[in-house]
């Protein structure tokens, strides 16, 4: 079986929001306003076709589908790499956001957060999309992975609120409301836990094992979890081990839900093997065949401290889950709405029983066809009801459990509330609800070995391709050209030569000319498109 | 462990060498200081706004 040397990359997908003096601005101009600034402050070389930027540091920044700017971080051979420029692109954007604010004039705000769902009803959701390289087949590696993709979020997942529920259900990872099969290609409308799609972006032979179920975190522990221990298992199924061949889940999206809807992680799911296991067992079988293997040629250096970290917080949270509260997304919005719910005197403790009471009353709307909001709780289950028969049952049962309609109405009002709370909470910038509690001395989460990012904003990796693009970058993006950057090569169509990157650790820079094609091209940059063309297929 | 360094935090050199009742007091103090914090940083962050018209304002096509 080939080995692969470990190379990642994750692409942050970021919600924005522009406010003039408290209305909403137009987004196009928002996010034209941050694209505007991109280009007249940071060194850089125009992408191909999308209208986006290569940047210095090696990564790509641009404006995705569904208009919101998107950071894709460089290539990165360990996982503290992937924190360090990861946080290093929150830096960027939050400095894009500034200027484009600024060029609106006093009284604007352009807010980027990293919310994962929209809690404003149009089932939108902002990915945070994990790169792997591998050099096994794709289909070997889907049942290695699938129960590690799904009992993760006990670590992974940026907690929230469930974007899909008529009431108020927190979940450890909302993301997956969006989610609604095991496998698929698809990552804008049906999407699977496995994602198919394997573009390698290199000739090497490689494939790039591309994860859309994660969530952007916070939490610098959270994400160095995320990256390492997924990097392990793939490098453990690479070798053969067949790390996920004990814990084949019975029902992947099945159990999905119930971890995240679970805080206190200790809900089994079926196995296949009629065993039932709960997330932290999941995730302790894979630890453990990541610890029996360490020894090996094919773990890669940092291992042992992926190991260290992941028993750490797996012990937490079998021990006292909210002992994790300090280190982990999830955990710490958790005890914070739990808080707040009780500042504003709503029954925590009972929340999932009235989100029952809700999502029922909600269908029973649904099914009538009326689209009342149910947040006129009075009119939906008043005398003049247009689901009196549900209404009226509903009414009976709280009767019977001496409870009232007050304590769903005191819910549904603070609703809103929570939601704009969760989209704070990762807000770029000190007004961030995270990042306030970091800079008060409050959370547990830094990694000590992820280094300086304030340097990684304009600095690539230090090996493999990126650090040659980011190099190129900075020194071509002043020199004459009419450069195009890839994350293939990099390309002067002013003179037809090419900067070959297809091999992702190449060592140095090595130019190529493509006038050598005889391609009976009659434009020079059509010959230099069809070069790079056969340059990707590996013909030249 | 190498890796994991609690940087920022007020409370992590004072744990250690606690007795078990000096832990559990600043386990405590460490609950309550990061709900204190959370509380004013939740205030600070969404003012007196109305929380309808910022997740309008907010709504947007997403992505992937």
């Amino acid at each position: 079986m080939p080995r692969c040397a470990p190379l990642f990359g994750v692409e942050t997908e970021y919600a924005v929001t522009g406010l003039r003096h408290g209305a909403p601005l137009e987004r196009e101009a928002v996010i034209h306003g941050m694209m505007h600034a991109a280009r007249q402050q940071l060194v850089h070389l125009p992408d191909f076709c999308s209208g986006g930027t290569f940047l210095e540091n090696g990564s790509r920044f641009y404006i995705d589908c569904g208009q919101h700017p998107e950071m894709s971080s460089p290539e990165c051979t360990d996982p503290c790499s992937v924190v360090r420029y990861v946080h290093a692109g929150h830096r960027i954007i939050s400095q894009l956001a500034a200027a484009a604010a600024a060029q609106h004039g006093p009284g604007t705000e352009v807010i980027c957060s990293l919310c994962n769902v929209d809690y404003s009803d149009t089932q939108a959701t902002w990915g945070s999309h994990e790169s792997y390289r591998h050099c096994m087949s794709p289909a070997i590696l889907q049942p290695q992975l699938v129960p590690h993709l799904v009992s993760r979020i006990i670590y992974t997942g940026a907690g929230g609120f469930q974007p899909l529920s008529a009431g108020l259900e927190f979940s450890l990872s909302p993301r997956i409301a969006h989610f609604q099969c095991i496998e698929s290609s698809d990552s804008t409308c049906r999407r699977g836990i496995y994602h198919t799609k394997n573009e390698p972006l290199s000739r090497d032979g490689s494939h790039r094992l591309h994860i859309i179920c994660g969530e952007s975190l916070c939490s610098q522990t959270a994400l160095f979890l995320k990256v390492g221990t997924t990097a392990l298992i793939v490098a453990m199924g690479e070798a053969g081990v067949n790390p996920g061949g004990d814990v084949q889940l019975e029902s992947p999206l099945q159990a999905l839900r119930m971890f995240a809807a679970d805080p206190s992680c200790k809900k089994p799911a079926h196995m296949k093997n009629w065993r039932r296991m709960t997330a932290i067992e999941i995730q302790r079988h894979y630890l453990r065949q990541a610890e029996d293997h360490l020894h090996y040629s094919f773990m890669p250096s940092w291992a042992t401290d992926v190991c260290l970290l992941w028993r750490e917080v797996l012990d937490r949270l079998a021990e006292d889950p909210p002992s994790t509260n300090r280190m982990l997304d999830w955990s710490l919005k958790y005890s914070l709405y739990a808080d707040q719910a009780a500042k504003m005197g709503i029954p925590w403790a009972r929340l999932t029983f009235w989100n029952e009471i809700a999502n029922r009353l909600a269908i029973a709307l649904r099914n009538a066809g009326v689209s009342e909001p149910l947040l006129r709780l009075e009119a939906i289950v008043g005398p003049n009801s247009p689901v009196r028969e549900e209404a009226d049952r509903l009414t009976s049962f709280l009767r019977s459990k001496e409870m009232r309609w007050d304590d769903l109405r005191r819910i549904l009002g603070m609703r809103a509330r929570f939601f704009e709370i969760d989209t704070r909470f990762s807000e770029l910038g000190q007004k961030g609800i995270f990042n306030a509690l970091d800079a008060a001395g409050a959370l547990q989460h830094r990694l000590d070995a992820v280094g300086d990012i304030e340097i990684a904003t304009a600095t690539p990796p230090a090996m493999g391709r990126a650090h040659i693009r980011g190099e190129a970058i900075r020194r071509l993006s002043a020199e004459r050209g009419d450069w195009r950057c890839d994350w293939q090569n990099i390309t002067n169509f002013a003179d037809g030569r090419v900067l070959d990157l297809s091999d992702p650790f190449v060592a140095e820079e090595v130019w190529r000319d493509s006038s050598v094609l005889e391609l009976g091209a009659d434009t020079s940059r059509t010959r230099v498109l069809a070069y790079i063309e056969r340059m990707r297929r590996g013909l030249s | 462990m190498r890796f994991l360094v609690r940087q920022n935090n007020r409370h992590s050199q004072s744990a250690s060498g606690d007795s078990a009742d000096g832990s559990l007091n600043t386990i405590r103090a460490q609950a309550n200081d990061l709900l204190s914090e959370a509380d004013a940083a939740i205030r600070r962050a969404l003012g007196n706004g109305d929380s309808e018209s910022f997740l309008r304002a907010g709504r947007q096509q997403g992505g992937q």
